[in-house]
């Protein structure tokens, strides 16, 4: 059925923006868990610049962001030299490119809402955990992670869905290539570019549908717990 | 509450003779503490030698520094400097450069919220009490655990509440399975702050019956904060009276507060305890 709808250069464009979207949603976790738990817990003075710089995506134009990521990627920019060095050639115009460009752009969708979790369970049950014998990393794993379920949910779904939303900054970085950087937002500009309305229609209606799917599926998940925005 | 007693008692008889091994603490030493510590709003400076047995209450108005001299005892204040020495174990000697992390100090702490993790139930709740430490109740090896658990779940009475969630208990269930969490870690000295402030009249008059029954029946000493005249009138073996981050007397409840110039106070203690 898809493939009468679908033209193989759409399925391939839907393959990777699921692929970079659940990739983005890895990272994201590993990145935003740490950072999160730092900037509710920290009282030191970078905390405020670091919380600010976090937050900077949400504000910024995507191509702005995209701009500095590709300059940075780029054979002059301080990345680029560095890969380059290391053999592995440059980013830019690449998955690995569009993955880097994808975690700071949707950083403070992941942050935002664990951080939110930590503060709302405060230090209290970590220091019951401690008087009780576990080590800080003990009572984190076994406390502080299951009280943030809700938030940990929250950043998963909002990462992977604003990954797959968007549109700038895999347009700087990646190019629009078929096959390898060319996702479903970029696809849809380029049908209609190329006054392809048929196909833009039927891939609009698709992101259309997800999103509805994933933010509705996940205010009945955490009725309480669910803000969209930091 | 005479109802509550007698029925914790005959519960305590056969606790008593089930488990009282288990419960038992190392055989009695000293606490000794000498804390310093600087607040925004009072300097903490403390030096004490209690008995480490029964219930020693800590009095004083809110802002006297009871709170932050528990918190620093339990290691929850980085920036205490000085002393503790419990059961003959130095938790904290900074001039020696020791100085245990909370998590080594075999202390059980109950604070004024009861604090229950809340993704976990009442019996996952009292588990996470011997999770770690090493010498808990279920240290003691499988059957002699299992009896210390069974004893303090009885002493408790908190038997018929093992499977629920922590969010539908009432105040003083909430604050029992606290207890039983703080204790089933078997901790050398068992801290409470103020565990009978968030309750209404009837709840304390119960909590403190349970509490006058772990006294007698368990041995673990206790180090209890209070405010109220009425808690330091019917716990406390003695009476540590702490004003502006000083300890002003240490002794007999009414002798303490007539020695901290607390005559008023200790009238009314005496009132209290012939009501």
């Amino acid at each position: 059925m898809s493939d009468v709808l679908l033209n193989p250069q759409d399925l391939a464009a839907i393959r990777l923006t699921l692929q970079l979207a659940a990739a983005t949603t890895l990272v994201l976790l590993c990145v935003a868990l740490p950072l999160a738990w730092w900037l509710a817990s920290s009282e030191s003075r970078w905390r405020a610049p670091v919380l600010a710089l976090v937050t900077l995506p949400l504000v910024l134009p995507p191509t702005v962001l995209g701009f500095y990521l590709l300059v940075l990627m780029g054979p002059d920019g301080p990345l680029g030299r560095f890969t380059q060095s290391m053999g592995w050639g440059l980013l830019s115009f690449t998955f690995t490119g569009l993955l880097i460009g994808s975690v700071v752009y949707s950083l403070p969708f992941a942050v935002q809402p664990l951080r939110d979790a930590f503060e709302a369970s405060g230090r209290r049950p970590l220091e019951v955990a401690q008087t009780l014998g576990a080590t800080p990393l003990q009572a984190f794993i076994t406390v502080a992670l299951p009280l943030a379920r809700p938030g940990l949910l929250t950043a998963a779904v909002l990462s992977f869905a604003h990954t797959i939303g968007e549109f700038g900054v895999v347009l700087m970085i990646g190019g629009n290539i078929p096959g390898r950087t060319q996702v479903v937002s970029t696809q849809i500009y380029g049908h209609v570019e190329a006054m392809d309305y048929g196909n833009a229609h039927l891939l609009a209606a698709l992101l259309l549908l997800f999103s509805f799917v994933v933010l509705f599926g996940l205010s009945l998940l955490g009725r309480r717990r669910f803000r969209v925005l930091p | 509450m005479n109802g509550m007693t007698i029925k914790g008692d005959s519960r305590l008889a056969a606790a008593h003779a089930l488990a009282l091994p288990v419960l038992r603490a190392e055989p009695p030493a000293d606490l000794e503490v000498a804390l310093s510590m600087a607040r925004p709003d009072f300097c903490l400076d403390v030096e004490l030698r209690l008995p480490a047995a029964g219930i020693s209450v800590l009095f004083g108005t809110s802002g006297s520094g009871k709170t932050t001299l528990l918190r620093a005892i339990a290691g929850l204040e980085p920036e205490a400097r000085g002393r503790v020495v419990v059961a003959g174990v130095v938790w904290q000697d900074d001039p020696a450069g020791v100085r245990r992390p909370v998590w080594q100090r075999g202390v059980g702490y109950v604070f004024q919220e009861a604090s229950l993790f809340e993704h976990l139930d009442v019996r996952g709740n009292i588990e996470y009490g011997w999770r770690w430490r090493k010498g808990g109740v279920a240290d003691a090896g499988a059957e002699a655990g299992r009896r210390g658990f069974e004893a303090l779940v009885e002493i408790l009475g908190i038997g018929g509440l093992m499977g629920r969630r922590v969010d539908t208990l009432s105040g003083g269930e909430r604050q029992r399975v606290a207890i039983a969490r703080a204790l089933a870690a078997r901790p050398a000295l068992l801290l409470l702050d103020e565990p009978l402030a968030a309750l209404d009249f009837a709840r304390r008059d119960e909590i403190m019956g349970w509490l006058e029954a772990l006294r007698d029946h368990t041995g673990t000493p206790m180090l209890y904060v209070t405010h109220s005249l009425e808690e330091l009138a019917r716990l406390a073996d003695l009476a540590v009276v702490m004003q502006a981050g000083r300890v002003t007397a240490t002794g007999a409840p009414e002798a303490a507060l007539r020695a901290a110039g607390l005559a008023a106070l200790a009238d009314r203690l005496v009132r209290l305890r012939h009501a």
